[in-house]
């Protein structure tokens, strides 16, 4: 990972300043509805750094993953604590949850995958097959399918109920950082540090399209819209891009954030009356907010520079960032020495 | 959702080999059919059970006992949610694919041979016989009706029409459920009312010969009849709303008092219900047709040979012309289906395989990087002017900003295109894909005490029961569980976890959880890690 460091440093805009950009648009000609995420409670547990977060599709359970080789299960309405799933030997980058709710995957650097009861905690499958980290995983809209993404430049097909592999796609020349299925499981999308993001055919593993970013900067994520027909790439340079994928023609671009080392995760928020956001974490320790459409930051929920300042942030990247699928409710995960997930409501005054 | 990336002319080209070959224990498959959007694909067996098998993952998904004989027909109900069976048993059986309850059974006084289910009421269903003539069953309230039949003898001014005792090949519903289609052993298509099963025509094949089977193309635009004349007829389909029903008297007397044409409407409607468009023949060798079925996007025809000891499909384009002919092993097929989204055939053989014909998977180097282009021949390039300049990549990427911010709205809720490939809409009810249950993982102590590979299948009953224990359990002792996952889950798993005695887990009776949990973690799961404790690798085979 750190190879690609240097290389995306450059591509940072040191002029760009978040609080600028806030700043900006709140004295602007144009005034944009706002959301006000509130600190609910913080979850501690994890011994490392928190890498991933979801909420289950319910949106009853939120489920972590850390660095400490294992992932948690917590009532994100509580805090409590529900589930500890240990079993994989090195260090966890992703979680994903089954569309039931019942499963959970994990993917390890120990090369392999698991899938969990989430609710007994029990191991049911270890998917072994990567020769190297396993980095991200996902389950398709059916629950059939798991589909992963490793250090070993290949993607991975997984059937589900009996922990095979399906199909073995040798998708990109470096690290893929993000799996994802369309709306309907008929697509996988992948992104690479190679600066592509490749869209396949779940049914034979077919690449369709291959979208390139101007200049190749390291893509660290790519999701699907609810609907599927964008797709929603993070790239090393500090950007967020919505892409038409028919027409390969990046749509809206979002910047303020800091992300040139890490690869934060990035989400759409759709259950806001007042708009839509698309929610990332940032290596500024703060979790920013965009409008979907204006593109302008609308809330930055302010980290700390460390654990001892004011203020109830995270005091480390936040890397893990979940919309609940129906409530005004943000999870985030932080990296070591935080090692916090937090909980954001929107708390419905506008701030001042 | 993938549609607008797929290039459209190759979404349905023909198969071309044997890409996958579904076999489940010594069993043999006798009847197959795919889910209106091809996600799951149902197999009924010689000993009568049903599979259904997940069609993205073509992974066993249930399995489900309806009938205690070879099962000969299956019809999907249009939600996906019942799988009516026709049996030798001579049952047909409702079941509910995602729970396996039967919703309804009935049996009859013959073996069955084809099942067709009203697409808009899935208890009302059309049976067809080995012998005797075809019935309307309701499924709700056990009614059985035999459908009225008319046997037409002779030609012109000698024809008879009589109500004798000649068995009735197969009876299908049409699209809407308002028609009944019913081939009859002498040479007729007989159109019927569903609701009052008065005649509406019957339609003359040339000749006299049986009609062993019809096939309905996905609109319910044209019908195939499998004749025994060796040809495969294709017939467009009328409306029928505005001509006369008529009893089996009145049509008696109408056969009576008119000329009846050699072929053709009998009752000489204008146009005809059916109407002859083509006939698919195999001219060289005369082949006669087990079946025929229209390909999911209805512009092709594939007829399976009935010949015994070769497994040939001929597909033909609607417009008659001979696209190709799939060759299989030395085996006679049983039964075929078509993909109704994609260019994938399953037939059956005779040796109770399932072959899935897919065509050669063959990649789109292009995608790759969308600024090339693949050739299929040479030719000599000539350069642009500029091609080889140097140019400013600043230019290049004000281009892309320009574009990005491009001030139109995005919608990334809203959908405006259908699933179906039927062109109907899909209401929620429908049930495309069936949850997946993973079944618990044999645990690996049990194999590893008992060392030996023998023990592998006889452990497999034992440890099921197990699993079932354990799971019970769990769920009772759910905090405990809790507890002592964190307790010994600390990583990593070396050789201390490994060397807790692990003993098979019936001995293990309450704290299931904590078994698997402790025996989980060991390196064997993990193949890529030495064993330290020096176990026998033979458990890594996967």
């Amino acid at each position: 990972m750190n190879s690609k460091d240097a290389l995306s440093q450059q591509s940072v805009d040191p002029a760009r300043d978040s609080e600028a950009t806030l700043a900006n648009s709140d004295a602007g000609k144009k005034s944009y509805a706002r959301p006000n995420y509130t600190l609910t409670r913080t979850m501690e547990g994890h011994q490392g750094g928190v890498v991933s977060v979801k909420f289950s599709p319910d949106g009853k359970w939120l489920a972590s993953a850390s660095a400490d080789t294992t992932a948690k299960l917590w009532d994100p309405h509580t805090g409590e604590l529900l589930r500890t799933f240990s079993g994989h030997s090195k260090g966890l980058s992703d979680v994903s949850w089954d569309p039931s709710s019942r499963y959970i995957a994990t993917a390890s650097d120990d090369y392999t995958l698991r899938i969990w009861n989430a609710h007994t905690g029990q191991s049911l499958h270890t998917l072994a097959g990567h020769t190297h980290h396993v980095f991200c995983c996902a389950f398709s809209p059916n629950g059939n399918l798991l589909v992963s993404g490793s250090f070993d430049e290949t993607i991975r097909i997984w059937d589900v109920a009996n922990g095979t592999c399906i199909k073995e796609i040798p998708a990109h020349s470096d690290p893929v950082t993000s799996v994802d299925f369309n709306r309907d499981g008929t697509l996988i999308a992948s992104s690479s540090y190679e600066g592509l993001c490749r869209i396949w055919d779940t049914a034979n593993g077919a690449c369709l399209k291959t979208i390139i970013a101007p200049q190749f900067p390291p893509i660290s994520l790519v999701r699907f819209t609810p609907n599927g027909k964008f797709l929603l790439t993070a790239t090393l340079d500090s950007q967020l891009k919505l892409w038409d994928f028919n027409a390969c023609e990046s749509r809206k671009v979002y910047e303020g954030h800091q992300n040139s080392k890490h690869c934060c995760f990035a989400t759409f928020c759709t259950v806001d009356e007042k708009g839509r956001w698309i929610v990332c974490g940032s290596e500024d320790h703060s979790i920013y907010l965009w409008g979907l459409n204006h593109k302008q930051v609308v809330q930055r929920i302010e980290g700390r520079p460390d654990a001892s300042s004011r203020g109830n942030g995270h005091f480390a990247a936040v890397l893990g960032v979940s919309c609940h699928p129906s409530k005004k409710m943000i999870a985030s995960g932080a990296l070591a020495d935080d090692c916090s997930i937090k909980i954001w409501e929107d708390a419905g005054v506008s701030q001042p | 959702m993938n549609q607008s990336l797929l290039d459209p002319f190759q979404r349905f080209e023909l198969p071309q080999q044997i890409e996958e070959v579904l076999r489940e224990g010594k069993g043999h498959a006798k009847s197959l059919a795919f889910n209106r959007r091809g996600t799951l694909l149902a197999v009924g067996w010689e000993d009568g059970s049903l599979l259904i098998y997940d069609f993205e993952t073509r992974g066993l998904a249930r399995t489900y006992k309806p009938h205690s004989a070879r099962i000969t027909t299956l019809a999907w109900s249009a939600n996906g949610r019942f799988l009516a069976s026709g049996s030798t048993d001579k049952s047909v059986v409702l079941t509910n694919v995602e729970l396996g309850t039967q919703e309804a059974r009935v049996l009859r006084s013959g073996a069955i041979t084809r099942i067709s289910l009203n697409q808009h009421d899935h208890y009302c269903c059309l049976a067809s016989y080995a012998s005797g003539p075809a019935e309307l069953i309701s499924l709700r309230d056990q009614a059985c009706k035999a459908l009225p039949y008319i046997t037409v003898e002779g030609e012109g001014k000698h024809a008879k029409a009589s109500t004798g005792g000649t068995v009735l090949a197969e009876a299908l519903f049409d699209r809407s459920g308002s028609l009944i289609f019913v081939s009859q052993s002498r040479g007729t298509i007989a159109v019927l009312d569903a609701s009052t099963l008065q005649h509406i025509d019957t339609i003359k094949v040339t000749g006299h010969n049986r009609i062993t089977s019809m096939a309905l193309n996905s609109k319910g635009t044209a019908l195939l009849a499998n004749c025994s004349d060796r040809h495969v007829r294709l017939y467009h389909i009328n409306s029928a709303a505005d001509a006369q029903r008529l009893t089996g008297d009145q049509l008696r007397s109408h056969v009576a008092s008119n000329k009846a044409p050699a072929e053709g409407s009998l009752l000489g409607l204008q146009p005809p219900i059916l109407q002859l468009q083509r006939s698919f023949d195999d001219k060289v060798d005369r082949r006669t047709w087990r079946a025929a079925a229209f390909t999911g996007n209805g512009e092709h025809v594939g007829a399976a040979s009935l010949t015994a000891h070769e497994h040939m499909i001929f597909i033909w384009d609607i417009w008659g012309k001979l696209e190709a002919v799939l060759r299989g092993p030395n085996e006679s097929i049983v039964d075929m289906a078509w993909h109704p989204t994609k260019a994938i055939l399953a037939t059956i053989s005779s040796t109770g395989l399932i072959y899935l014909w897919a065509r050669i998977y063959r990649e789109n180097w292009a995608a790759f990087a969308p600024d090339f282009e693949e050739l299929h021949d040479n030719f000599e390039y000539e350069e642009r002017e500029d091609e080889f300049d140097i140019q400013n990549p600043a230019l290049e990427m004000v281009q892309v900003t320009n574009r990005a911010e491009d001030e139109e709205d995005v919608d990334i809720e809203g959908l405006d295109e259908g699933l179906s490939s039927d062109g109907e809409g899909d209401d929620s009810t429908c049930l495309h894909h069936l949850q997946v249950d993973i079944r618990p993982p044999t645990p690996p102590p049990a194999d590893n005490r008992l060392g030996s590979g023998e023990a592998e299948g006889a452990s497999t009953a034992a440890q099921a029961q197990a699993q079932a224990q354990a799971q019970a359990a769990a769920l009772v002792e759910d905090d405990d569980a809790v507890l002592s996952s964190d307790g010994e889950g600390s990583p990593p798993p070396g050789p201390s976890s490994q060397a807790t005695p692990a003993p098979p887990l019936p001995l293990h009776g309450a704290p299931g959880l904590t078994a698997l949990k402790a025996t989980t973690p060991g390196p064997s799961d993990d193949p890529g890690f030495a064993d330290p404790a020096g176990m026998p690798s033979k458990r890594l085979k996967r």
